[in-house]
């Protein structure tokens, strides 16, 4: 068994790579609507509804990064609608893709440590996912 | 995967990438700048692992 490592798992806006990144997830949530009436004798019973998702990021703030904090603030200011990816890095790696807002972005400057930054993509549209070919 | 730029490259928000410049991209698209020799791969991405190891016991 070949066990990922959360290290080569990164997110992707237009095909750039987030630097320095220390935590990243894609959130996927399917939508069900109540559909329950009394002729279901007490079982639940649903309908199918959208697809929402978020994808929220956390990273070390290196200016040094080709693709950080300095090109996240402009997506949040300009509210560009991005690509975005979580990927493994590597031939074969499994993607999730879907465009997306950046709907928040943070960057801390606590004393003694790292300067950091943490965000949240809201998705937009529809989510695929596939292979590194 | 990380690539060097042979070309100055503009990216989709509009930022300027100078040619010498590294970058970390989505594999099939670093692929792609690739094929149009954009850039070329960078495998010296971890050089400490691929360093040769010295081994002291080897006779000389």
């Amino acid at each position: 068994m070949a066990v990922i490592n959360g290290n080569d798992v990164g997110i992707y806006v237009n095909n750039q790579l987030i630097g320095c990144l220390t935590a990243n997830n894609i959130d996927l949530n399917r939508e069900l609507i109540e559909a329950t009436c009394k002729d279901n004798d007490g079982a639940r019973n649903v309908l199918l509804g959208g697809i929402s998702g978020s994808i929220p990021f956390a990273g070390n703030f290196n200016a040094a990064s080709s693709y950080g904090l300095s090109q996240l603030l402009d997506v949040i200011l300009n509210g560009t609608r991005v690509g975005i990816k979580q990927a493994v890095e590597g031939s074969g790696g499994l993607y999730v893709a879907a465009y997306a807002y950046l709907q928040n972005v943070s960057w801390g400057g606590d004393v003694n440590s790292p300067s950091t930054f943490s965000g949240t993509f809201e998705i937009d549209g529809p989510v695929t996912k596939g292979t590194d070919t | 995967m990380r690539v060097r730029l042979l070309r100055s490259w503009t990216n989709e928000q509009g930022t300027k990438y100078p040619v010498g410049q590294y970058l970390d991209l989505w594999p099939p698209f670093a692929k792609k700048l690739i094929s149009e020799r954009y850039a070329v791969a960078d495998d010296n991405r971890y050089p400490e692992k691929n360093k040769t190891k010295t081994n002291f016991f080897k006779p000389k």
